[in-house]
């Protein structure tokens, strides 16, 4: 989902013609294919794997509700819906202590030490991303977690290049001020 | 002509500030598009981040600090990246999905939004029209 090529769009809407046309199991192939990108965003936004998962769900099913009034990219299209989805979870909750499930982490770490180091290191940095504005940390995760360009993050945000590369910058000098006297 | 550099001029219920007076902080820094004063090693740094120039560029007896932290850092967001969704979702939003066939709707049938910028550039361009209009009629 990082760059779609012009094919992985044409692709898309040849699925989303079968969808409408009473397919409904190939709204699978739509889910395999944007869900793992898309529940990372809402993990990094939100903190919690169980969010994480409802927010994809309402947004997948939304999506399929919706899906006759597609008329452009559809991967930016759900990519909205989640990010406002984390945003009305922002503005209606409000929470002290944010962390990740053990169950849920890959768990290929070498020695009992290293994962001691890096899940301390995770839980700081789920409070640090935590404590930043909902803008902020929404640059970080699409910039330093999904790996997207700044251009592509400027397309799905409606806003300008330059204004994304300064929340992100922001948001890496707020979380060094937060995590640096720790662990640099 | 001079200029007038009495603070005064633009306010004169206020007294003068003394040249040790502290700035009143204006907005909160998350809303100033401007850079912040972070020096070159730091915007090095960004630079570095954003995959504009190689580490070794940027590792330097100054920034050798912040080269660490963000390797380090880098580590656990690396996990983040490869996180997958679970597997168990996939079925819940299928079995969640309702039976009726979503249907098309043309595109002036679509929810259509518009920001207040818009509304009030609309507003104004309809206003402007208005004068124009009222002034060829009133010639």
């Amino acid at each position: 989902m990082v760059t779609p090529a012009i094919d992985a769009q044409e692709a898309d809407h040849e699925v989303i013609t079968r969808i409408l046309a009473g397919d409904r199991d190939a709204f699978g192939v739509l889910i395999k294919r944007y869900s793992d990108a898309l529940y990372r965003h809402a993990l990094g936004m939100t903190g919690s794997p169980d969010v994480a998962e409802d927010i994809l769900q309402a947004s997948f099913i939304k999506a399929y509700q919706h899906l006759g009034e597609v008329h452009g990219r559809f991967d930016a299209w759900i990519f909205r819906i989640v990010a406002n989805g984390c945003k009305d979870w922002l503005k209606n909750i409000r929470r002290s202590h944010l962390s990740y499930e053990e169950d849920d982490q890959p768990s290929s770490f070498a020695t009992p030490d290293e994962d001691l180091d890096r899940t301390e290191l995770r839980t700081d940095l789920d409070h640090a991303l935590a404590s930043l504005a909902p803008s902020l940390r929404e640059a970080f995760i699409m910039k330093h977690v999904e790996g997207r360009s700044y251009e592509e993050m400027a397309e799905l945000l409606s806003t300008t290049v330059g204004a994304l590369k300064m929340r992100v910058h922001r948001a890496r000098e707020s979380l060094q001020a937060l995590l640096e006297e720790k662990y640099a | 002509m001079l200029d007038n550099l009495d603070p005064r001029d633009s306010r004169p219920d206020e007294p003068a500030r003394t040249r040790g007076d502290a700035p009143a902080p204006v907005r909160p820094v998350s809303d100033r598009e401007v850079p912040l004063a972070g020096g070159t090693a730091m915007a090095d740094i960004h630079a570095w981040l954003d995959g504009e120039v190689p580490e070794s560029a940027v590792r330097r007896a100054d920034t050798a600090h912040d080269v660490e932290f963000w390797n380090r850092l880098e580590k656990d967001v690396e996990v983040r990246r490869q996180m997958k969704t679970p597997v168990h979702v996939y079925a819940q939003i299928m079995d969640s999905l309702p039976e009726k066939v979503p249907q098309v709707t043309p595109w002036w049938r679509t929810e259509q939004t518009v920001s207040p910028m818009l509304l009030i550039a609309a507003g104004v361009g309809l206003l402007a029209l208005g004068v124009a209009v009222g002034a060829l009629l009133l010639r």
